[in-house]
């Protein structure tokens, strides 16, 4: 897939101020994401996955804007989002939306669907009314709802139905890209499986870019391209969909697979235990970050940051056994 | 081997009164949790599996009723017992752990009070005693300084060490039976793993019988002895996993299966399920599944379909496999 770059994020640091000590007298600064660099194509599917803490939700943020970094970039289309001023800000938030875990906390609860879905479009077009509506219509047509839907409030749909209508909002201004963040968590299975469908068809249709967030590995492995392991605030491991999972070469990535449990009894998981839990971003672990729950850890981790290394076309990985400089 | 019944439900029956009328939360769910074993329920939301769950610690939340059934525990029925009795039975005997540990602890003791409390309120044991064997709990369940872990707050505990506390809360009294309601679910994988290790661990060493309540199918495949897939307040299949997964006999468990993504799927298009399940207050006439079933066939639409047994641990109600026909089918 030799596709042009759509985002580029160079050496990313976000940070967040965090209170300790009675009456917030000592301000620590919590360094949530740490040199971070990931490129992501025009059309691709990057699937991001890691567990509570590893920066996966500021990484989203952080590209849509919602937050300043501390340093680095992220560039969308080659210009450093940044630096933009009010009206390139203003354009970017049309090519970029976000689409949350929970429709029914992210959609205002006063308003009808329909004009929930017109909302961008008052906003950022001067459609007039008539033709406004019609393109809710056809977004909503397109999401899979009827038009008996346009008239309802969020409560009065089913969570796949307000997910649909969280979808056709995004779509509303012909985005290039999308931020799906935990899109399919709060649904039941068989709900999930027609909103992955959906947004198959919807990337198909549309020429778009995903990054996909998720904690489940299934979800991950079914839509995306492209996969970033993401621990405490860095990438440990990116790799095309069918490399990482063939053969997973950092042993966090190792862990996350085998811990995560298969619906077949006749593969019941040889598991990699880890032990503890994820050490605090407040305070994490010197050289390798993973050293502390690592089942192969080396006197090297506890020092020395490895390096990210190239195993594979396209394949990377940091960590100290790829290297033999143990 | 044939092991002990430590609990038999039967026709259990639970309704939530509502202006419109009753919902039928749970239309006679019967099954059989032998000793030792992890038996567990799946199903969807408001499919009936917590409030199942909830029903045999007699804890239906209001206004929902038991209407009808028997649960015997021990072949003590618990829907005849007094609420004294029951409580005396609760955290003694049965003990439940729940998804959010966060809401189970209470936030203003530490955890050894806590736990020395249930020991001491079930006779277990009193001062060092409780102090040491706690500790000792602790422990065995993981927890990283047990004796520092003791005199910690809840809030100042990861979500994976609140779960391994609320665990041992559940353990403290040594009870023979333990309902498991989405218990790691809230958790990331790598911790989920280590609980769930603990608890075959605790299954394997102490005999420690489960009823292992979720919505992940995986879940279950990876983790229990028998499986009860449960939709609309009814089992439509029960069996072993190898049953429940290759020898799938009910539509409803099969398009659970097939909308699950994998490596093989890869951005093909799932088989979904069509619709959704109907809101709670429609009288079900027929197989409850039948609306959204592809296979439905015209008496499904009418009757009430059988159970119709495929092995002595595999069972299914559904009229493709016959069971209409000994209801004399004849209109």
């Amino acid at each position: 897939m030799g596709a042009e770059l759509l985002l580029d994020i160079r050496d990313l640091n976000v940070e967040y101020a965090s209170s300790r000590g009675m009456f917030g007298r000592r301000r620590k600064r919590v360094r949530v994401l740490h040199d971070f660099n990931l490129q992501i194509r025009r059309g691709e599917t990057l699937g991001i996955v890691g567990e509570s803490g590893c920066g996966k939700t500021t990484l989203a943020h952080s590209i849509a804007r919602f937050i300043p970094s501390l340093r680095g970039e992220v560039r969308f289309e080659g210009r450093n989002t940044f630096e933009f001023d009010a009206a390139a800000m203003r354009e970017y938030r049309q090519e970029m939306q976000m689409v949350y875990q929970n429709p029914l906390s992210s959609l205002n609860p006063h308003m009808r669907v329909a004009a929930i879905v017109a909302e961008p479009l008052v906003t950022h077009t001067d459609l007039d009314r008539e033709a406004r509506s019609a393109r809710v219509e056809a977004l909503l047509k397109e999401t899979g709802l009827q038009a008996e839907h346009m008239h309802r409030h969020p409560h009065e749909l089913s969570g796949g139905q307000a997910q649909r209508v969280a979808l056709a909002r995004a779509l509303a201004l012909n985005p290039k890209l999308l931020l799906l963040d935990e899109p399919t968590s709060a649904l039941d299975v068989s709900v999930q499986a027609q909103i992955l469908n959906l947004l198959l068809r919807l990337q198909q249709e549309h020429a778009l870019t995903y990054i996909v967030i998720s904690h489940s590995l299934a979800v991950v492995q079914h839509i995306s391209d492209r996969i970033a392991v993401l621990y405490l605030g860095e990438i440990v491991e990116e790799a095309p969909r069918a490399g990482i999972f063939a053969a997973p070469r950092h042993p966090y990535t190792q862990a996350l697979f085998s811990s995560t449990p298969v619906a077949d009894p006749d593969r019941r998981q040889q598991r990699v235990n880890l032990t503890g839990s994820v050490p605090s971003p407040a305070n994490p672990p010197s050289g390798c970050r993973f050293h502390t729950r690592c089942p192969h850890v080396m006197e090297v981790c506890r020092r020395v940051k490895p390096a990210v290394r190239t195993v594979d076309d396209g394949h990377r990985a940091a960590c100290h056994l790829l290297a033999g400089d143990a | 081997m044939t092991r002990k019944t430590v609990l038999a439900v039967d026709d259990l029956r639970v309704h939530f009164p509502t202006p419109q009328g009753d919902v039928h939360a749970v239309r006679g769910v019967s099954f059989t949790v032998e000793e030792g074993r992890i038996f567990g329920i799946v199903g969807e939301s408001g499919c009936g599996k917590t409030v199942t769950g909830r029903a045999i610690m007699r804890l239906v939340p209001s206004p929902g009723r038991i209407v009808g059934g028997t649960i015997l525990y021990h072949n003590e029925d618990l829907l005849a017992k007094s609420e004294p009795a029951m409580r005396r039975l609760r955290g003694r005997r049965i003990a439940m752990v729940f998804q959010d540990p966060s809401a189970a602890l209470n936030p203003l003791f530490t955890v050894g009070r806590q736990l020395t409390g249930i020991m001491r309120r079930h006779r277990i044991a009193t001062g060092e005693a409780a102090r040491r064997r706690a500790v000792e709990l602790l422990g065995e369940l993981g927890l990283p300084n047990p004796a520092l872990i003791f005199d910690h707050y809840p809030h100042q505990l990861s979500g994976g060490m609140q779960q391994r506390v609320m665990l041992s809360m559940a353990l403290a009294a040594e009870p023979d039976l333990i309902i498991a309601d989405e218990a790691t679910s809230a958790l990331d994988v790598t911790i989920q793993a280590q609980i769930l290790e603990l608890l075959l661990k605790l299954q394997r060493e102490r005999g420690l019988t489960m009823l292992f309540i979720t919505h992940d199918l995986a879940l279950v495949a990876e983790t229990c002895d028998q499986i009860a897939v449960l939709y609309m307040g009814r089992i439509v299949e029960e069996g072993d996993p190898k049953s429940i997964f290759h020898r799938t006999r009910h539509p409803y468990t099969r398009g659970l299966l097939a909308a699950l993504p994998d490596e093989r799927t890869w951005r093909k298009p799932l088989r979904a399920i069509p619709g959704s399940v109907p809101a709670g207050t429609a009288t079900v006439s027929g197989c409850a599944f039948a609306p959204r079933c592809a296979d439905a066939m015209d008496r499904c639409r009418r009757l009430d379909p059988l159970e119709v047994r495929f092995s002595d641990r595999h069972r299914a109600a559904c009229h493709l496999h016959g069971g209409a026909a000994a209801l004399g089918e004849g209109t």
